[in-house]
């Protein structure tokens, strides 16, 4: 917890557009990015956002698809906060701020019931329609919090769907009326088939502190801020999922700064992750 | 994320394909713009210190504000006081029975409301203390957080905790690229994106806003724009409720 003085300090240090370690309000901390970075998954990446360690797994599974969309797949999103990050994400705590952090994940790529207009493209995971389709499991784990989760999450899960591939899978049609079409999945990991994810946004975490707006907040700098919007945007700038959080008010002059804030950072961001994921599994750094 | 029941309702959920006629006519004779009627009523319950019952079309919502009171659980010193926020579907609000205990989406509404509701109170008049809001969705016809954080506010009000304004939200369906004010669950069922906003009217300051997907800039303005007139309207109804309610707790008084 941070003293009064440090607070001011720390807002000053806003208002005239010079942080803590140099950067600009609309300046984020060195990223680190690493895909394929777990065997047992479809698609991995690792992440590292100053202090904030993030490591994203997807799996697929086979599951039946819900009746409301049978020609789509299913995705879920979680976020679990480990331990190792501090004692006090033991427990309740932690299941509680990794189970909002997991619903704005999933806000952010939110489709239709029909399973279209998501980020993800649903029906791109459907199989045979009505009866099998791939379940899409992404799960995040918090290694190490130094603010700003949300958006190192978000990093880290567009580069792991970017690596995601789905095995092929071819189908047999049913002889009999009675019988079942027969699955074969592909073992040949060189056959699978990539996800395609371009439409996946970034979630940017754009944050008010009295006059001033700013982005990638530190541990500190997250206690000295009244409210903060986690805007998720495209590749294009378009805005895709918003929620506020924080116990002040944003008036309407702020709320479109912030949002233009975030339309402006968030392409920037977007292509300094997409040149880490075409460099592969190499481990690359980078300087916004 | 709903994890299936075993048994389903022995009646099949037809939903109807469009939720717009051609003339602009929503399903239930509404225009695109045009709200649901809505009933708001402070002080629906004699031992909560402050309460609201609210009806927003189908949805009811009922909510009861506790304290400034001890937390229940213990937490950490805090000047500020904190506002404790439960969101409840009762397992027949919905068509598919809920099961019993927390979901992760009541969870979720939970803070979502206490987002809401926090930048209102005037926290720092009850330190060291919370207040608890438990809100039961008797019905789910639609925007039940919206209806969820208008009732709250008005049962904060009814309870007599500081706030700087009351806050009253409204929310927005975008179907087939159309706008429709204050959905129900139909047309959000078949929405593309939406956007809520929860707003203190008179303050002029946003305490909510939840969207999902993809929108641009101009539509995102024209969507607040919306919500921020549906916002006003709503305002307009609190006031004269928590005012008439005052009234006539008054007449009561002079009568005894």
């Amino acid at each position: 917890m941070l003293s009064q003085h440090e607070r001011h300090y720390i807002q000053q240090g806003m208002a005239q557009n010079v942080r803590n370690d140099g950067r600009t309000c609309e300046h984020y901390r060195p990223l680190k990015l690493e895909v394929g970075v777990l065997n047992m998954t479809s698609g991995s990446a690792r992440v590292k956002l100053g202090g904030t360690e993030v490591v994203v797994g997807v799996k697929v599974d086979i599951a039946t698809p819900s009746p409301d969309a049978p020609d789509a797949g299913l995705a879920y999103y979680d976020v679990e906060i480990s331990p190792l990050a501090g004692p006090e994400y033991l427990g309740y705590a932690g299941s509680e701020l990794g189970a909002s952090l997991a619903q704005r994940l999933a806000r952010s790529m939110q489709a239709g019931s029909d399973g279209r207009g998501g980020a993800v493209d649903l029906t791109a995971l459907g199989i045979i329609k009505g009866k099998t389709c791939w379940a899409m499991y992404v799960d995040a784990l918090v290694i190490r919090v130094d603010g700003n989760v949300l958006d190192a999450v978000s990093i880290a899960a567009k580069a792991a769907l970017a690596d995601t591939k789905l095995p092929s899978i071819s189908v047999t049609e049913a002889e009999g009326e009675d019988d079942e079409p027969e699955l074969e999945v592909d073992d040949d990991p060189s056959a699978s088939v990539r996800l395609e994810t371009p439409s996946v946004p970034c979630i940017v975490t754009v944050s008010q502190a009295g006059r001033s707006y700013v982005v990638d907040l530190c541990e500190e700098e997250e206690q000295c801020v009244d409210a903060s919007l986690h805007i998720a945007v495209t590749a294009q700038g378009s805005l895709r999922g918003i929620t506020k959080q924080g116990s002040s008010g944003i008036d309407l002059g702020s709320l479109q700064e912030m949002l233009g804030i975030a339309q402006r950072v968030g392409p920037k961001l977007i292509q300094v992750v997409d040149q880490h994921i075409a460099s592969g599994a190499a481990t690359a750094q980078e300087e916004d | 994320m709903a994890r299936r029941d075993t048994s389903v309702p022995y009646q099949p959920q037809s939903r109807p394909e469009a939720v717009v006629s051609d003339t602009g006519e929503r399903l239930d004779g509404r225009g695109l713009e045009e709200f649901r009627s809505a009933f708001l009523s402070p002080h629906a319950l004699s031992q909560a210190a402050g309460s609201a019952y609210a009806e927003c079309g189908k949805t009811k919502v009922m909510v009861g504000v506790y304290g400034p009171r001890q937390s229940a659980r213990a937490t950490a010193f805090s000047e500020q006081g904190r506002v404790q926020c439960d969101v409840k579907l009762a397992s027949f609000a919905t068509r598919q029975r809920r099961r019993f205990g927390q979901s992760t989406d009541e969870r979720e509404l939970s803070g979502l409301l206490a987002t809401a509701l926090e930048a209102a109170v005037l926290r720092h008049t009850f330190p060291k203390s919370c207040i608890d809001i438990y809100c039961l969705v008797l019905e789910s016809g639609g925007s039940e957080l919206t209806v969820a954080i208008t009732a709250a506010a008005m049962a904060i009000a009814d309870a007599g905790i500081a706030m700087a304004d009351v806050v009253t939200a409204c929310s927005v369906s975008r179907v087939a690229g159309q706008l429709l004010l204050d959905p129900t669950a139909d047309e959000a069922f078949r929405e593309d994106g939406s956007v809520l906003l929860a707003m203190m009217p008179a303050a002029n300051l946003v305490t909510q806003l939840v969207v999902t997907g993809e929108w641009s800039s101009a539509q995102m303005k024209q969507a607040l724009c919306l919500c921020m007139g549906g916002c006003l309207q709503l305002d307009a109804v609190t006031r004269k409720a928590l005012a008439s309610s005052e009234e006539q707790a008054l007449a009561a008084m002079r009568i005894e």
